[in-house]
């Protein structure tokens, strides 16, 4: 993305052109990096969250309340993937308008992003609890 | 609504990220009251992505982080010193002039914390000063890191408002200095309260001379990216990306500590912390849309309007709003969630659509300080071992600056609109 942008700047000023579609390609890059950098923050149990109430819970209701948060995080993205599966259908044969490529390549970044939760779902869950003696204080 | 509402606050309660808490409180509205719109949800939350100014975002972040890698900290806390050092309680007038600086070249509130904080609290503690009053004072100063330009708290309202960049940058200058002054002030009045010592540095014209030459690139960097966006000679997303190109030739060739493993640890970083952000936003817009859908903007707006309040005591109770639900919500949800909510109604009392943005950015920027959601506090914690509430006790007299430069820019609104106005008409 940056090496992208930079050389479109680089190109408008120095040589006056500039590359049909690039920031098209860009927009691209970006909205599979936030879809697959979502999926991963997952498994690493960094997303942005309160935390406040559920710090209080002793090892047992925390792991609880985390498999709950999983298996809910998991139903979304079931949700999103198969009504995205239908928006493919009738929207992905479309081109996009500067790169002619078809939209799918694009609208595809969410049914990937919500393949790649569901799995890190899975993979936080099992985790949870082959770890052993989660301690409280030590969560992420 | 209430299903919404309150499907939202059970989510978030339990500790469900922000950004699932709003899309599944949204899929369970959509589940009750009307199953066929589930189709949009994925419309909704790709168009929520799909924005070319919105990748300046994960830009920022990755020249906020190189820099950060290029442990360009130190050299700007020396350079601090030779100004302020010999007043009593230098070390912290230092640590809120690094900050001042820092947020000119980072942007973030966070790393702010972070990179300061690390360095300048464990000096300070050395030196005699309480680690409370210590790490109060880094989480306070490192506020100016979200109004100071580059902001990406003000990129963020930018896009949700559909507002300039360039305009809510210079709309922060002002305010921005003004926070800086008053933490200064605050400083220098307990310092000499306490006798906090004084720094035996020896300070002349050539030493000045030689350190500002020495640091002039890593002074310029606030001046090349938000220069070039006001001046119209890049987007935003392009002067961000001139921004990690400049920031890539200082870590490499000037200061020559950068490498490819911290590269690599900065991208890797920026795309998380990115990726964390955009997926609130994706996710925030579906939320936006469902209250659109219920007219809850346009009815918020009726309420107001019959209030009978004017712009001034309209603003100050927003700010009042902010402070309360700041200590709850984290900056960049909350901003994108009050934005559309409430700037209808405050566009429609005739305020500048900038200044209700710097208003709320500075208001979100003492939430990051305060518990038991801030994560300036959560970070500093992190550095110091201190608990959150200490951190904040030693924090609170410097964030009274940041609310009276609220205050001052609500009563005197021409201090953010007067920049703007006059380089960007």
């Amino acid at each position: 993305m940056f090496s992208i942008t930079f050389v479109l700047v680089f190109l408008r000023y120095v040589f006056n052109q500039s590359i049909t579609g690039a920031n098209e390609v860009v927009t691209i890059l970006f909205i599979y990096t936030t879809a697959i950098g979502s999926a991963m923050s997952i498994d690493k149990n960094e997303h942005i969250s309160i935390d406040i109430f559920i710090s209080y819970l002793s090892s047992k209701n925390y792991k609880r309340i985390k498999t709950l948060q999983l298996v809910l995080l998991f139903f979304l993205h079931i949700i999103i993937f198969i009504y995205c599966l239908d928006w493919i259908k009738t929207a992905g044969g479309y081109l996009m308008p500067a790169t002619g490529l078809p939209r799918i390549i694009t609208i595809a970044s969410i049914p990937t992003g919500c393949l790649l939760s569901i799995l890190y779902c899975f993979n936080a869950t099992k985790r949870l609890f082959t770890e052993v003696g989660v301690n409280n204080k030590n969560r992420t | 609504m209430i299903v919404l509402l309150c499907s939202l606050f059970a989510f978030l309660a339990i500790g469900v990220p922000i950004a699932f808490s709003l899309g599944l409180s949204t899929t369970l509205y959509f589940i009750i009251f009307n199953k066929d719109l589930l189709q949009v949800v994925p419309q909704i939350l790709f168009a929520g992505m799909d924005s070319y100014t919105l990748i300046a975002l994960p830009l920022f972040i990755l020249m906020g982080q190189l820099m950060n890698e290029s442990q360009i900290t130190a050299r700007l806390i020396d350079y601090c010193l030779i100004f302020v050092g010999k007043i009593r309680g230098g070390l912290g007038l230092v640590n809120v002039i690094s900050s001042m600086l820092f947020g000119g070249i980072s942007g973030s509130s966070v790393s702010d914390t972070a990179s300061i904080g690390s360095i300048l609290i464990p000096e300070m503690k050395k030196r005699g000063y309480p680690e409370e009053y210590a790490a109060g004072l880094t989480v306070a100063s490192s506020t100016m890191g979200m109004i100071i330009p580059p902001s990406i708290p003000m990129v963020l309202y930018a896009v949700t408002a559909q507002e300039s960049v360039g305009r809510l940058f210079l709309g922060g200058v002002f305010p921005g200095i003004i926070v800086g002054v008053l933490q200064l002030l605050i400083t220098v009045v307990i310092s000499n309260k306490n006798s906090f010592p004084r720094e035996n540095n020896n300070v002349s014209i050539k030493k000045i001379v030689r350190m500002t030459v020495k640091n002039s690139y890593i002074l310029f960097m606030p001046f090349f990216v938000v220069g070039s966006v006001i001046l119209g000679i890049a987007t935003p997303t392009e002067s961000a990306a001139l921004g990690v190109f400049y920031a890539l030739i200082i870590g490499l060739f000037l200061i020559k500590s950068l490498n490819l493993n911290r590269i690599y640890n900065a991208l890797k970083s920026s795309v998380l912390t990115s990726a964390k952000i955009m997926i609130i936003i994706a996710f925030s817009k579906i939320f936006i849309w469902v209250l659109a859908y219920e007219r809850v903007p346009d009815e918020l707006s009726e309420t107001i309007s019959t209030l009978g309040l004017g712009s001034t005591s309209m603003l100050l109770l927003f700010i009042v709003i902010i402070l309360i639900s700041g200590t709850f919500i984290d900056v960049s949800p909350a901003i994108l969630l009050f934005t559309p909510v409430f700037l209808p109604s405050i566009l429609e009392l005739g305020v500048s659509p900038i200044l209700f943005g710097v208003v709320l950015v500075i208001g979100l920027a003492v939430g990051a300080c305060t518990p038991p959601v801030g994560n300036c506090l959560n970070v500093c914690a992190i550095i110091t071992g201190l608990s959150i509430g200490k951190i904040f006790k030693g924090a609170a007299p410097f964030l009274i600056a940041n609310v009276i430069t609220l205050i001052i820019i609500v009563v005197f609104p021409n201090i953010v609109i007067w920049l703007p106005e006059t380089i960007m008409k």
